[in-house]
């Protein structure tokens, strides 16, 4: 019988949401160092961090989706996603770790989900998340870079 | 030769004024400051990084037309050379206001590289209505 095909997904949470990224696009999984504050920024940007030489922006996806507001502690995580040239660290309140999802599982974002349904590539329900939302981490990342371009 | 190793030692670093505001570190070319004056509320660019909160300070540096300007800060921490290798272009997905040019890698800690020259009362305007 032949192997149903699958993709592995980067698992964390993030206030109430279970959120999935394809790992290929997660570069690493760190714990949180100081963050800077930038001023006058859109709130879901927390920030700036250094991270092994580079100046990464910080992302609150809470923010960026409008459900509310992470609060990043000395037990926090931030995982550095990619796309391209262009690298971003995004707050995680808890990392779940490595799953691997079976494609025929895969199901389109939600209509009349929101702003959120725009960024997700779609969701699965599974026995150990609920809904595990699956994250297009290019779109974000290329989404704040454009609104810093319009800026 | 002496003199001249250390001619070429200089350029591989630039001097920063370290400053703080409202509880955030930034730092600035020294040669665009031309002193440290005490705070006039009157006189002050505004506050494109927030209010400060506990200090009396100004850095004051040239505007356009040659006139004096002043951002008011809470303290100025003094001046490093700083080596350009540490200095950092800031991330576009960052959208920080133009007046942040980039960062330096202090260490664990990001400062904000803030170009005094672009924080004349328009440009101060702009930053706030963003």
């Amino acid at each position: 019988m032949a192997a149903q095909p699958d993709e592995e997904v980067f698992v964390f949470r993030t206030g109430d949401m279970a959120l999935g990224v394809l790992s290929a696009r997660v570069r690493e999984v760190t714990r949180m160092g100081p963050l800077t504050p930038l001023p006058r920024t859109p709130s879901f940007v927390l920030g700036v961090v250094g991270h092994r030489g580079e100046v990464l922006p910080l992302i609150d996806l809470l923010r960026f989706f409008g459900q509310g507001e992470s609060r990043p502690t000395s037990r926090s995580r931030f995982f550095i996603g990619e796309t391209g040239s262009f690298m971003a660290a995004f707050f995680a309140d808890a990392v779940v770790g490595l799953r691997r999802i079976l494609l025929s599982d895969k199901l389109p974002p939600p209509l009349g989900g929101g702003s959120q349904a725009e960024f997700l590539t779609g969701v699965v329900q599974s026995p150990e998340f609920g809904t595990l939302n699956l994250l297009d981490v290019a779109k974000v990342i290329t989404h704040a870079r454009a609104k810093a371009v319009i800026r | 030769m002496k003199g001249a190793a250390l001619g070429a030692t200089e350029l591989v670093g630039i001097d920063l004024v370290l400053f703080e505001i409202a509880g955030s570190c930034y730092a600035a070319d020294l040669t665009q400051v031309r002193r440290i004056d005490v705070d006039d509320p009157t006189e002050s660019v505004g506050a494109p990084f927030g209010k400060p909160v506990v200090g009396r300070r100004a850095l004051v540096f040239g505007g356009s037309g040659g006139l004096d300007l002043r951002l008011a800060v809470d303290k100025v921490m003094g001046v490093e050379r700083v080596p350009f290798e540490a200095l950092r272009r800031m991330p576009p997905a960052a959208q920080a206001p133009k007046a942040t040019i980039g960062a330096w890698l202090r260490g664990d800690q990001t400062v904000l590289l803030i170009d005094l020259s672009t924080l004349n009362p328009f440009t101060t305007s702009s930053l706030e209505q963003a």
